[in-house]
């Protein structure tokens, strides 16, 4: 009984471990998809403001300078092993609204998973209250020969 | 009960085989990871009209002609399927190994019983 208390005790610490590996995943594809929604809010802005006018545009996180809209029709857009190349603003856009769904359904699956771990875990806590139970039942059984 | 040290031995080298093996796995899969990688790059180049792109040479962006850096990738691209094949190859190796060791151990099993 004791041993089969500390195997689902060690199980369930397992399957928690997993589930903050699972959420801290889930914080950085977060992270990555607002910086993406960013990006995409930003180019429609800068579009929408058209060439000529000025911006501000940040220089670290207190200062900024302005700058003026010169070409909005080609979006440089980074595509991996540290390689950006020039897209047609509507292409960029196309390629980070794909990336923002590939990270939305990699999220789901990941959310799936802690689902699933938490369903394990809840399934180990009734095995092990049966078997408390089980265990109690036996002793005032046992008790009542006894007496 | 303790075991026979011939058992202990070969349940040794059985946990050393099982360590290799998940070594070269998870080299397999970040080999493959950086591969999948490539050849995305490699897709979204083609995507783009100009003749020019950006590599990332430390901070700064560097002006480079596609072409060049497609072959680049190419190249990378073709390193690492090699490497995804060498990786399989042990693997199938490792892989025999332990299931000849497990067979093995388990032959001796009842004869140490």
């Amino acid at each position: 009984m004791v041993n089969e208390v500390i195997d689902i005790n060690e199980a369930v610490r397992a399957y928690i471990a997993q589930i903050e590996g699972l959420r801290a995943e889930i914080g950085r594809l977060d992270a990555t998809i607002a910086t993406l929604r960013q990006s995409l809010a930003t180019l429609k802005s800068l579009k929408t403001l058209g060439e000529g006018k000025t911006v501000l545009v940040p220089v670290g996180s207190i200062a900024q300078v302005e700058m003026k809209v010169e070409k909005m029709d080609k979006v440089v857009v980074s595509v991996g092993q540290n390689i950006s190349a020039e897209l047609e603003y509507e292409e960029a856009l196309k390629y980070i609204e794909d990336e923002i769904k590939k990270l939305l359904t990699f999220r789901l699956v990941l959310e799936q998973a802690i689902a699933e771990l938490y369903a394990k875990i809840e399934d180990l806590i009734a095995e092990a209250q049966q078997t408390s139970e089980e265990e109690k039942a036996e002793e005032e059984e046992n008790e009542e020969k006894a007496e | 009960m303790e075991l026979p040290p011939q058992i202990q031995a070969q349940l040794m080298q059985l946990q050393q085989l099982q360590q290799q093996l998940q070594m070269i796995l998870m080299q397999k899969q970040s080999v493959e990871t950086e591969l999948k990688e490539c050849k995305k790059a490699l897709e979204e180049l083609e995507k783009s009209s100009s003749d020019e792109v950006y590599k990332l040479v430390g901070g700064l962006f560097v002006k480079r002609k596609k072409e060049d850096v497609k072959k680049e990738l190419e190249e990378k691209v073709e390193t690492l399927e090699l490497r995804v094949k060498t990786l399989e190859k042990q693997e199938e190796k490792l892989q025999s190994r332990l299931k000849e060791l497990q067979e093995k151990i388990q032959k001796m099993i009842p004869t140490a019983q």
